[in-house]
């Protein structure tokens, strides 16, 4: 299942030759719940991610996003393999990770939650150049009045708490503090879900035009289809802790070749008026059910419309349908005719599982 | 009026700067303010006990048991030693024991109840249980068996006292690190790349600042009745020494007769111990704007509730 992953085509000129800023193979991150009850939050996720590019992670809450953020950073304990710019971190003690955290950075959804309320602005963004020994406090206090002005955001801030600043405000102090150490690699996790929708897009912007600027790769996880179009140039769609289709942007939301994806973009309310009169806002039906106990085979068939037999007994692997596009359905192949063919039916017209 | 349920920030202004904030105690917290000045009364009387004192301590300068008068303003004591003297004296003698102490338990208390909190759970559980056992005694009881080990003396009555107070350090400190190490800052922190020992010392104890400063003044308190009870059985210091816990207890005799012997520096102990809780009260509020700002929005409200005015 991992080897499909490798040299996506979508790349077009980037070849293997220097390793991809972000190779994740197999990762699962597992919780305990109470006796011997183990629970597979992620289960078995491979990503590959190249400099500079964004790659979105999209899926309803309790799909694993975050859990798959955290197993990256090594907040939770994963296993498998997690390769940076080439260096396994896997298997890294906390002290031989350490160094090498300045490379990967974290933007996270609570903005008042991930800064310390009793420490000020500077003392937060100083930290990263600090724990580095990137610079001396005075040179890293100038840098951090840089960094302000970069996320647009008055010097004058770093002596307030972040009880005194906007929800906006907070969140660019924390891309500031994602960016001090100059990463490779940053993850947003949910980083505009709890703001306005008008901050929310001060911030996608200011997210885009710094990776402009600095080159840096993200791993963007939403649960916001427009957000993720918007931001990724590919995406990964997980449910219940696993991926179910992956490609780049264009093609996945053009053409989704996994039921799930299908029923997430129509479930998702559209902003354009003359696609909405085609597809009407359908929620999908069911709930997600809990990642400790998953339903057999496919993970979704209880909930899709395109269920049949083999999808309660035998779990769809992830492969290529059409170029650079993966899908984990059994019928994965039917969907790419239909689409082909022109003939789109609405999920709903499809065969309703036996 | 309303209930605060969420943290309440003090806003911009006054309250972000360090003068702001003693201007606003200064004015609205008549007791820290009392209990401030008391303080400064108490570490000048300790300092300048030499200065101050009429007699020599130790020395029989008239007949026992004068009652207060113009030439010996608190009497004279069973043996006819100033009593004024001997309290000037003993405050040097009993705040030192006090202080040290205290320091002795916030020192290794504090940062054990830190990491307790921010290990894993089993080794915080061995940490945490040996506390627990320590902290089954009674203070005085604890403080009785390091005496026995170690023999009377003032180092004794310091690392005894100490010794009571560092489990209730450690589970003070315990629990509110139990509940910030899952915050999200700690993440952050730990993402940003913080050690253990860095994310205990620079995201953690920042946030329990105000908690360990009313701890410590409060402690200063506790352990001033501790080290007063030791030396009042006699297990501190030798004694023509003065001492408040030591003249308290030969004072104890002449009750009838001459109460101003024990009264004195039994009034001494009481006044420490009231003035070290007000005080960090006092202090906490400077140091935390939202502390301030909180209790003052707590007297406002009750204040709206009383009168129906906004």
């Amino acid at each position: 299942m991992t080897a499909v992953l490798d040299d996506l085509p979508d790349r077009g000129g980037r070849h293997a030759c220097a390793p991809p800023l972000l190779e994740v193979r197999d990762l699962a991150v597992c919780y305990r719940r109470g006796r011997g009850r183990v629970v597979r939050a992620v289960d078995g996720v491979s990503l590959r991610l190249e400099r500079g590019e964004t790659l979105g992670v999209v899926g309803e809450s309790g799909s694993g996003k975050s859990t798959l953020a955290k197993g990256i950073v090594r907040l939770e304990a994963a296993a498998g393999s997690i390769r940076l710019n080439g260096t396994e971190l896997a298997g890294l003690g906390e002290s031989q990770l350490r160094p090498l955290r300045r490379q990967v950075q974290m933007v996270f959804q609570d903005s008042l939650g991930s800064l310390n309320p009793r420490r000020s602005i500077g003392q937060t963004l100083t930290e990263p150049l600090l724990v580095h020994r990137l610079a001396s406090s005075r040179v890293a206090w100038q840098r951090a009045a840089d960094l302000m002005a970069r996320v647009g955001l008055s010097p004058e801030l770093l002596h307030q708490r972040p009880g005194h600043l906007s929800g906006g405000q907070r969140q660019r102090v924390n891309i500031a503090r994602a960016l001090a150490s100059e990463p490779g690699l940053v993850i947003a996790d949910e980083p505009t879900s709890a703001l306005d929708v008008s901050v929310q897009a001060q911030i996608l912007s200011l997210l885009q035009d710094l990776q402009r600027e600095t080159g840096v790769g993200y791993l963007f996880i939403s649960h916001d289809l427009g957000v993720i179009r918007r931001m990724a140039s590919r995406v990964a769609v997980m449910y219940l802790g696993k991926v179910v289709e992956t490609g780049g942007r264009g093609r996945l939301y053009e053409r989704p070749l996994h039921p799930y994806t299908r029923l997430l973009m129509r479930a998702a309310p559209r902003p354009d008026p003359g696609q909405q009169r085609q597809q009407r806002h359908a929620p999908i039906p069911g709930e997600v059910p809990s990642a400790a106990s998953p339903p057999s085979g496919c993970r979704f068939h209880p909930r899709c419309p395109m269920a049949r037999e083999v999808c309660a007994v035998e779990e769809p692997g992830l492969r290529e349908v059409a170029p650079g596009q993966l899908s984990a359905c059994h019928f994965a192949e039917e969907l790419l005719e239909l689409n082909t063919s022109g003939a789109l039916p609405s999920p709903a017209s499809t065969t309703p599982a036996p | 009026m309303s209930v605060a349920v969420a943290p309440v920030q003090a806003p911009a202004g006054r309250w972000q700067t360090l003068r702001g904030r003693v201007a606003f105690a200064a004015r609205h917290n008549w007791p820290g303010l009392l209990a401030t000045a008391v303080a400064v009364l108490l570490v000048v009387a300790a300092v300048a006990a030499p200065l101050l004192s009429p007699y020599n301590p130790t020395a029989i300068v008239g007949p026992p048991r004068l009652p207060p008068s113009g030439q010996f303003l608190l009497g004279t004591d069973g043996l006819g030693r100033d009593v004024l003297s001997r309290t000037l004296w003993g405050a040097r003698h009993t705040l030192i024991t006090a202080c040290l102490s205290t320091a002795l338990a916030s020192v290794v208390g504090v940062p054990l109840g830190l990491v307790a909190g921010y290990l894993s759970q089993w080794m915080s559980d061995v940490v945490m249980r040996a506390m627990d056992v320590l902290l089954a005694f009674p203070g005085l009881l604890l403080a009785l068996i390091v005496v026995t080990i170690l023999g009377p003396g003032v180092t004794t009555v310091v690392v005894a006292v100490g010794v009571s107070y560092t489990p209730i350090f450690g589970r003070l400190m315990y629990g509110p690190t139990r509940s910030i190490r899952t915050h999200d800052y700690i993440a952050a922190a730990r993402v940003v790349g913080y050690g253990r020992l860095r994310v205990l010392r620079k995201e953690v104890l920042p946030v329990l600042a105000t908690e360990v400063v009313v701890l410590v003044s409060s402690a200063i308190g506790w352990t001033t009745l501790l080290a007063a009870t030791l030396d009042f059985l006699g297990f501190g210091i030798r004694p023509p020494a003065p001492d408040w816990g030591a003249d308290l207890s030969a004072g104890i005799q002449y009750l009838r007769q001459a109460w101003w012997i024990s009264a004195v520096p039994g009034l001494a102990i009481t006044v420490t111990i009231l003035v070290s809780n007000y005080l960090g009260d006092f202090v906490a509020s400077i140091i935390d704007p939202d502390r301030l700002y909180r209790s003052h929005a707590r007297v406002r409200d009750t204040a709206q509730a009383l009168t129906g005015v906004e």
